[in-house]
């Protein structure tokens, strides 16, 4: 808590910002204090510490963390990019096409001083209010009403090799016009040795009749904590198409919040999870049908390599009022290591009494029946075993609409495949 | 090609082969028959390698080679190839990248190039007309939502586009109608050729109608009790399994 007490006051005796900013701010991080770090004795982190963060000492990002050769993009992913080196925005690195507005926090907020708190409930998730005290990067992005799909825009958060411990606060809200279709990717990635800490917080408000999809992928640094939270919501008619990747970081939790308050409001959110080592990843995912006629599925696969470890709570709240649902969630985990260990918690919470709402889990190693028949075929035990791996993650991947963008994703889980043992 | 000397095979120490004695030689197709639980299906296994049949006593030798020495995927490369009675469901992967997969594995075991995606379709839907099935199975998961016809179907197209010089056929005739049963007995005619081997392992006679099978051999209680020619199988329709079992008894 010292550091962050310390860097908070960093952040405070910005001159630039707006006195309510600063008040916000202030009321945040004394929230936080009252709150604290999670404990294992919260229902919602029962399986994931955080130590990772709570006892290191990180300083926020600040002008001296930039490299002195600006990064350039060439990861084979030529869709247009708009550039986070260390926590800054490189405005001459990105690229942005036709259609996409794009503001500072600090411009969009002396527009409108709601952007912050309009639209979701923090609760009492620490590292959210967190984020609202300590937001250091980040951008509001407004995608125009546009009768053809825009092409795919990546917001691409890089680390690179650092010189001490650095954590960055980095909030990113879209909002997206009535009747507009497309497909924004979120990228985090790292090649620092030593440990960092990102705290993201992604808001995403779908316009009415508004069809967005959303690649997540989470591929830091093996020695960065990433913690985050994405906040959706979707009114009448619109419809969110999710795709989240995480293979990177060795502490990882996203919470999820979607809120679809209008009929015809829909959401799918699929999710590939890769872990190694000591890899830990969790994902807590509420869903909230606060209308009648939406309807909510979820596919988390989880793939646990080592002695790592996985968490998936997804939980499908329906309001007593929100008849007409069909909710589905399912959570597919294999299991690569004898030591590797899952904690899966599927949950319903329904007031109404018209809905469809089913949920279910499994967790396994690879069949033998299966690798014999490969084997049998002539196929290496490995190829065999990358060949039923890939198989299991085809559904997520395959399921991502833009060509570029699944095979971009495609390569990563190939790379993680050859480089993971079995056992 | 293949011969097997007294073998003794146990699964979790419980033995199942007593001293199993056979020699197929190139060309021929043999039928294996017999009751359920008379140790016809470890036989089929044992020859593909599956680890869980621990082989106690005697060897099989493939093309003068250990076979037992080998790994599964070794024996496949070598040109063994097993049709099972209950293939496994790979979800996920569609039966074209499957099957590409393994003729490439093959191909480059035998010093051959690769086949590239255009050559293999025309190759592969060749194969497919000749076990009835059309092309939108490729794109489906191996096995996955297969009727058992289709599961039979499909291990004999392995068979056509794999082209071992040992196949061993596991049941792929149980559970199947009249037409399916012709159609599996098509290909295997369609596959027999003089440097090849057949080893058809059966409950029924019903299938070796549709075939000319060199010799028919009984097993029971983990050993073969009588060897013969096609006569054998019509004697075994009419007077069943107990016929033998009194006269092996006695």
């Amino acid at each position: 808590m010292k550091f962050l007490e310390k860097q908070f006051s960093t952040i405070a005796s910005d001159k630039y910002e707006p006195q309510s900013l600063k008040d916000l701010r202030s009321s945040a991080f004394n929230q936080f204090k009252e709150i604290g770090f999670p404990k294992k004795s919260w229902e919602a982190w029962r399986f994931t510490a955080v130590e990772n963060v709570e006892k290191n000492s990180f300083r926020l990002s600040n002008e001296a963390d930039l490299p002195e050769d600006l990064f350039k993009s060439e990861d084979g992913l030529s869709i247009p990019t708009l550039l986070f080196l260390n926590g800054h925005y490189q405005p001459d690195e990105s690229n942005i096409p036709a259609g996409i507005k794009v503001n500072t926090l600090v411009d969009s907020y002396n527009e409108d001083a709601k952007l912050f708190n309009n639209g979701y409930d923090a609760g009492t998730n620490p590292f959210v209010i967190l984020n609202t005290a300590m937001m250091n990067s980040g951008l509001h992005i407004r995608i125009s009403e546009n009768t053809e799909s825009h092409p795919p825009l990546r917001f691409l958060y890089l680390t690179t090799k650092l010189s001490e411990p650095i954590m960055n606060h980095p909030r990113l809200v879209v909002d997206v016009a009535d009747n507009t279709q497309a497909t924004i990717v979120e990228e985090y990635r790292g090649i620092s040795p030593i440990s960092y800490w990102n705290n993201a917080l992604t808001m995403i408000r779908a316009g009415n009749n508004s069809n967005l999809h959303h690649v997540r992928i989470q591929n830091e640094a093996p020695a960065a904590s990433h913690l985050s939270a994405t906040f959706y919501q979707i009114p009448t008619d619109g419809s969110i198409h999710g795709s989240y990747f995480s293979l990177g970081s060795a502490l990882h939790r996203h919470d999820v919040n979607v809120i679809l308050s209008g009929e015809g409001a829909d959401i799918t959110i699929n999710g590939l999870c890769l872990a190694k080592e000591s890899q830990h990843v969790d994902h807590n995912i509420i869903m909230d049908h606060s209308s009648e006629h939406v309807t909510s599925r979820m596919l988390f696969k989880y793939i646990l390599a080592d002695k790592s470890t996985g968490v998936f709570n997804g939980r499908a709240i329906v309001r007593q009022d929100a008849q007409k649902i069909d909710s589905n969630q399912t959570n597919n985990n294999l299991l690569l290591g004898k030591n590797a260990l899952m904690n899966s918690n599927p949950q319903l919470e329904i007031y109404a009494d018209d809905v469809r709402c089913t949920h279910g889990s499994t967790t396994g190693q690879i069949s033998e029946d299966a690798l014999f028949y490969l084997r049998s075929r002539g196929l290496d035990p490995v190829s065999a075993k990358a060949l039923l791996i890939n198989g299991f993650a085809n559904e997520v991947v395959d399921d991502i609409n833009n060509e570029e963008v699944r095979d971009y994703t495609r390569r990563l889980l190939e790379s993680w495949l050859s480089g993971v043992t079995y056992g | 090609m293949l011969e097997i000397k007294n073998l003794h095979v146990s699964v979790e120490d419980k033995p199942i082969l007593n001293g199993v004695d056979l020699k197929v030689n190139a060309g021929d197709l043999h039928a294996i028959m017999g009751p359920n639980g008379s140790g016809k299906s470890t036989l089929a296994h044992v020859i593909a390698g599956r680890e869980i049949y621990e082989v106690t006593d005697g060897n099989i030798t493939y093309n003068g080679k250990d076979l037992l020495s080998m790994d599964p995927e070794k024996r496949a490369l070598e040109g063994v190839f097993m049709s099972y009675q209950y293939p496994a469901m790979i979800p996920g992967v569609n039966l074209a990248y499957f099957i590409k997969a393994a003729v490439n594995a093959i191909r480059k075991h035998r010093g051959e190039p690769e086949m590239d995606a255009v050559d293999f379709l025309s190759f592969i839907k060749e194969k497919l007309s000749q076990v009835k099935m059309d092309e939108s199975y490729l794109k489906r998961a191996v096995n996955e939502g297969f009727s058992g016809g289709e599961k039979k179907r499909n291990e004999i197209l392995q068979m056509l586009t794999l082209e071992p010089s040992l196949a061993v056929l596991d049941e792929t005739d149980s559970g199947l109608d009249i037409d399916a049963i012709k159609i599996v007995a098509d290909g295997v005619n369609k596959f027999r050729r003089e440097d090849r081997a057949v080893i058809i392992i059966t409950h029924y006679q019903r299938i070796l109608q549709y075939m000319n099978p060199d010799k028919i051999h009984v097993l029971m209680d983990g050993r073969i009790v009588r060897s013969g020619g096609k006569k054998l199988a019509n004697e075994l329709e009419d007077k069943g399994y107990s016929w033998l079992e009194e006269t092996v008894a006695a």
